[in-house]
């Protein structure tokens, strides 16, 4: 890297530019935010009327417990995208380097205790799916454990599809960032 | 102008030097030099809320400019080619310290002690920027969050092992 250039700044900063230009993205993340929270709002209740207090004679015992397995894996599930987003968007630069990179390697490790509400849903669903499907199954002239662990093998396999593709692009777009702050800590802390 | 704002505008106005500063070793030419300075300056405003005095307003600067431009080299795949651009000044202050008072005088020399620092590794690259600014053993404690006898004892183990490669000269 040629890095021969100017030790002063060549250009003042245009604040003023630069000043309306943050505030228009304050307003906005704030708009995104209020957005985000209704769209939850709204959806939390719709699921609530559709699964569990739906008056319709059709929707048994069975499906309504499908059902509040989908509405808690929903629940969980956004309270935890809520908390990542705001986190990513509040990753604080005023720390010292030590704890920055130590935030890095835990926000950029692939696997880690932050995603077991993540297993939490996933084994909600499953529950709800396999509830949901298991009708489907009535006339198969098998055993209730095979249709079962029928209903387990299409559910991880699709999980599973889900898991490479998440891994694949882990390793794309944040294993060298997760690497390289594992190393600068390590020639910190040496 | 509210309150936010003008805080900023003074930042603005007092500190660009010091945040040119580090962000051209970073960088590969003014122009991302100057994308890096707006980075940190985003990150300044972002963060302007927190700021309670604990640091004095330059070590907290100096943080938010250090952590944006590594970020930024990690980002940009850009850490094994982060090297430092060090005038003959800034080299010689770089090696005097209270017990060996060993000048480097020819300029052959120092071009070669500037190619041997960009041979070190990010952090040690890191600390001769801060050390270069002039910046107390006590305010890089601060901003890298290591104890201040470790900033030592590092600042002296970089010295030595330049010190050692000079006289050795076992440098390609």
């Amino acid at each position: 890297m040629n890095n021969n250039h100017n030790t002063t700044p060549s250009q003042p900063v245009n604040v003023d530019n630069l000043i309306s230009r943050l505030q228009r993205e304050d307003k906005r993340n704030k708009r995104i935010m209020m957005v985000m929270f209704i769209i939850y709002l709204a959806f939390s209740l719709i699921y609530l009327y559709l699964f569990i207090l739906n008056p319709a004679p059709s929707l048994s015992f069975t499906y309504r417990m499908a059902g509040l397995c989908f509405v808690i894996a929903f629940f969980i599930g956004t309270v935890f995208f809520w908390f990542r987003y705001k986190n990513l968007k509040k990753l604080d630069y005023t720390l010292p380097l030590v704890q920055v990179l130590e935030k890095t390697v835990e926000r950029f490790r692939f696997w880690g205790a932050k995603w077991i509400p993540v297993l939490i849903v996933v084994l909600l669903v499953d529950i709800g799916f396999t509830i949901s499907y298991y009708h489907k199954f009535e006339y198969w002239d098998t055993t209730f454990l095979i249709k079962i662990l029928s209903i387990q093998v299409i559910y991880w396999g699709i999980m599973l599809v889900g898991g490479l593709i998440g891994y694949w692009r882990w390793i794309k777009r944040s294993k060298t960032i997760w690497k390289d702050a594992k190393t600068l800590l390590k020639e910190l802390k040496n | 102008m509210n309150p936010k704002e003008e805080k900023f505008r003074k930042i603005v106005a007092d500190q660009q030097q010091r945040i040119w500063n580090i962000c051209r070793h970073y960088s590969r030419s003014d122009e991302d030099t100057q994308d890096l300075q707006q980075e940190v300056l985003v990150n300044v405003w972002r963060s302007l809320d927190n700021f309670r005095g604990d640091s004095a307003l330059s070590t907290w600067i100096y943080r938010i400019a250090v952590n944006t431009s590594l970020n930024y080299i990690m980002k940009e795949n850009r850490r094994s080619q982060f090297n430092l651009t060090l005038d003959h000044q800034n080299i010689n202050m770089l090696m005097q310290d209270e017990e060996h008072e060993q000048k480097i005088e020819t300029e052959k020399k120092l071009d070669e002690l500037h190619e041997i620092i960009n041979q070190l590794n990010v952090i040690d690259k890191l600390l001769i920027t801060l050390s270069i600014e002039k910046l107390t053993t006590r305010e890089i404690s601060d901003i890298i969050g290591i104890t201040e006898p470790n900033v030592r004892t590092k600042l002296h183990r970089i010295r030595e092992e330049l010190r050692q490669k000079i006289q050795g000269g076992n440098h390609e």
